[in-house]
């Protein structure tokens, strides 16, 4: 899922880039004007959803919501905990979207997306990193459409706030102050082993086990080598056991769901709905573990789907998703989602089933990363095993030691040939991991 | 008579911005601005982007010279991303030879308006290269009064050396917008500088202009000649000493 892969024209990623096939007949005077998707849907919801994800981050995205009771009250779900209240209803709020270089006067480090900053009383109560709650990657910067199809401008309504942006530190020096750090609410995935520090201790023990190799060559030391071989790729297999059953229990779990139809069946790929605290809640998961959240159309979020062919008639290449607010927030290869003339009229009829629209626009095919790249890559972000680079860094090691056993020549020379071979495998397993981030 | 000179105002803009042709072609103009602009971004469809851009840019600029007494204009243009997200003008006053705060109150009294029900404009002092400016942000349209609202943005600059005032003017549909893109209006702003007198000190400024104004007043009989020939060559070409600095790279 890359946002704005396929609709970056140059006056931005909202829709009006491109003309609908509705819109050109309406034009025409050979079809009724569409409506908007604005009129279509119910206004914005006042809950914001973390960002997309895969690994550790998914089970954030799953739970952690922000949202704006009916009384007024803002209320923050976690990751893990109960529900928290933020803020209690009251007069004299104003949200503030901190952009650029704005933060730094309220004592907020700079950061891609900016804060979502909302004062009461001439002082900041609640600070957002808003990369984490951005639709799409947390790598893109964002607008002002971006952010409001994140909800911000919603719960500003709820609470009966302004909501404006400052970009300029001084300014936002004056109007908001410091913010204090018991005001920041950053969400934190569970902890756990950095894939940095796994694969640093999978090239200790195996360096361990290549030494004792050297020293002595007895049952006790193969069998520490087999473990240092064997280790990686045994969590390899782990990670994907783990993250198989909870793509394949995500369906169920959801009130309705459309399964993506690409030609090699992927389980868990697919569109669902569900009712979260703060209203109805779409998910888009990549079957690879990858998820993106978004409010529903229920919730005045997606509102539909467009689908770009390269000329009438044809299969569509590509698949945007786009909010109330004409916003594009995912782009999807067609073919990695519905390939084959019979799995694009399902997924007519499944998008139709969820509440959505589809829309049909024809644009020359442009590239666009497959899905199954775009989650490996999130996954390398996001999990401690970047894809298979444990597995890969158990076949290196494997290789090493067993030519190191073969090598007849004197002992040093084995030696020194030890140590290149384990230096040749560490350097190929770090470009591994660089060539997936 | 009233002495009206047109300041020999510069412009210093960076990369963010693109000075509109307001007299040539406006297509052969766009289609050399989206080429400068589209070389500088990555971009995987080059062509197929500055041709968009070069559509998008005509239009803008089409709007840039609805503004009839402006001399310079330029587009904000941050990216493909954010697209045109601002149009400004700038356009000279005459102070019908009104000095100190008078100049001011002629130059602030339009923009500080006030239509019945709306918040107090807000008036923020800056120094720019070319003396002190004032910026006046005008809100228009409440959320509940059924338009969407705006802001309006303007800088005045007072020249009673030159009996001439220059306002730089924008608008916002989208106030999210317009707070994102002050820092760099303001940037633009105080970049503005007289031409040869950079960071000028006011007082020295004035002297030199008390010079100047002797010369001038020798010289404006023969300048009033000029111009009257020249306006009626191309009324709606004013003749300007304007000029602008590229500072982006």
């Amino acid at each position: 899922m890359t946002r704005g892969d396929a609709g970056g024209a140059a006056g931005g990623d909202r829709l009006t880039a491109f003309s609908t096939e509705a819109e050109e007949q309406w034009l025409t005077g050979a079809g009724p004007a569409p409506a908007s998707p604005a009129q279509r849907l119910p206004s914005r919801a006042p809950v914001m959803l973390p960002r997309e994800g895969a690994g550790r981050w998914a089970a954030v995205a799953r739970r952690a919501r922000l949202w704006v009771r009916a009384d007024g009250a803002l209320l923050l779900r976690g990751p893990d905990g109960p529900d928290r209240v933020l803020l209690r209803p009251g007069p004299g709020r104003a949200g503030w979207w901190l952009v650029d270089d704005g933060p730094a006067g309220a004592g907020l480090p700079v950061a891609p997306g900016g804060w979502f900053v909302i004062t009461g009383r001439g002082r900041p109560l609640v600070a957002l990193r808003l990369a984490q709650w951005l639709p799409g990657g947390a790598e893109h910067g964002a607008g002002a459409g971006l952010v409001r199809a994140a909800g911000a401008e919603a719960v500003c309504r709820a609470l009966g706030a302004p909501f404006e942006a400052v970009g300029d530190p001084a300014e936002a020096g004056l109007r908001i102050g410091r913010v204090p750090p018991g005001a920041r609410v950053e969400l934190r995935p569970a902890a756990g082993p950095s894939a940095a520090l796994v694969m640093a201790g999978a090239g200790a023990l195996a360096v361990a086990a290549a030494a004792l190799l050297a020293v002595r060559q007895d049952r006790a030391a193969w069998a520490s080598a087999a473990v240092a071989v064997l280790a990686p790729a045994v969590a390899d297999l782990a990670a994907w056991w783990a993250r198989r059953r909870r793509v394949r229990c995500l369906p169920a779990r959801l009130g309705a769901w459309w399964q993506a139809a690409p030609s090699r069946g992927v389980p868990g790929r697919g569109i669902g709905l569900r009712d979260g605290p703060g209203g109805q809640e779409l998910v888009l998961a990549d079957g690879h573990g990858g998820e993106c959240w978004l409010a529903g159309p229920g919730g005045g979020g997606v509102a539909g789907l467009v689908a770009i062919r390269d000329a009438p008639g044809r299969p569509p290449w590509g698949l945007l998703l786009y909010d109330r607010g004409e916003q594009l927030l995912a782009g999807l290869r067609g073919a990695d989602w519905a390939a084959g003339p019979g799995a694009w009229a399902a997924l007519y009829a499944g998008a139709a089933r969820l509440g959505l629209a589809v829309s049909d626009v024809t644009e020359p095919a442009q590239p666009m990363r497959s899905t199954r790249e775009s989650a490996g890559a999130r996954r390398a972000l996001a999990g401690p095993w970047p894809t298979l680079a444990a597995t890969r860094l158990s076949l290196l090691l494997a290789a090493a030691i067993g030519l190191t056993a073969v090598f007849t020549g004197p002992p040093l020379a084995r030696d020194v040939f030890g140590a290149c071979a384990l230096i040749l495998m560490a350097g190929r397993a770090v470009a591994a991991r660089r060539t997936v981030l | 008579m009233t002495g009206f000179v047109l300041p020999p105002l510069v412009v210093n803009y960076d990369t963010r911005w693109i000075e509109v042709d307001l007299r040539g072609d406006l297509g052969a103009w766009a289609q050399r601005a989206a080429r400068n602009a589209t070389a500088r971004e990555e971009s995987r469809a080059r062509a197929r982007d500055e041709a968009a851009l070069a559509t998008l840019l005509e239009g803008a600029g089409a709007l840039a010279r609805r503004a009839r007494d402006a001399c310079l204009a330029f587009l904000l243009y941050p990216g493909a991303a954010e697209g045109v997200t601002a149009v400004v003008s700038f356009c000279p006053v005459d102070l019908a030879r009104r000095d100190g705060r008078d100049a001011w109150t002629r130059m602030l009294g339009p923009l500080l308006a006030r239509r019945p029900g709306q918040a107090p404009p807000e008036v923020t002092g800056l120094l720019s290269g070319a003396g002190p400016c004032r910026r006046v942000r005008q809100r228009f349209g409440a959320a509940d009064g059924g338009h969407p609202p705006r802001e309006h943005v303007g800088y005045v600059w007072t020249f009673p050396e030159y009996r001439a005032g220059v306002v730089m003017t924008t608008a916002f549909t989208d106030l999210l917008e317009a707070g994102r893109w002050r820092p760099v209006l303001d940037a633009l702003a105080t970049g503005v500088e007289l031409d040869g007198v950079p960071g000028r000190d006011r007082q020295d400024q004035r002297d030199r202009q008390d010079r100047q104004d002797r010369q001038d007043r020798r010289d404006q009989l023969y300048r009033k000649d000029q111009q009257d020939r020249e306006d009626q060559r191309d009324r709606q070409d004013p003749p300007h000493r304007w000029g602008t600095r590229d500072r982006s790279g």
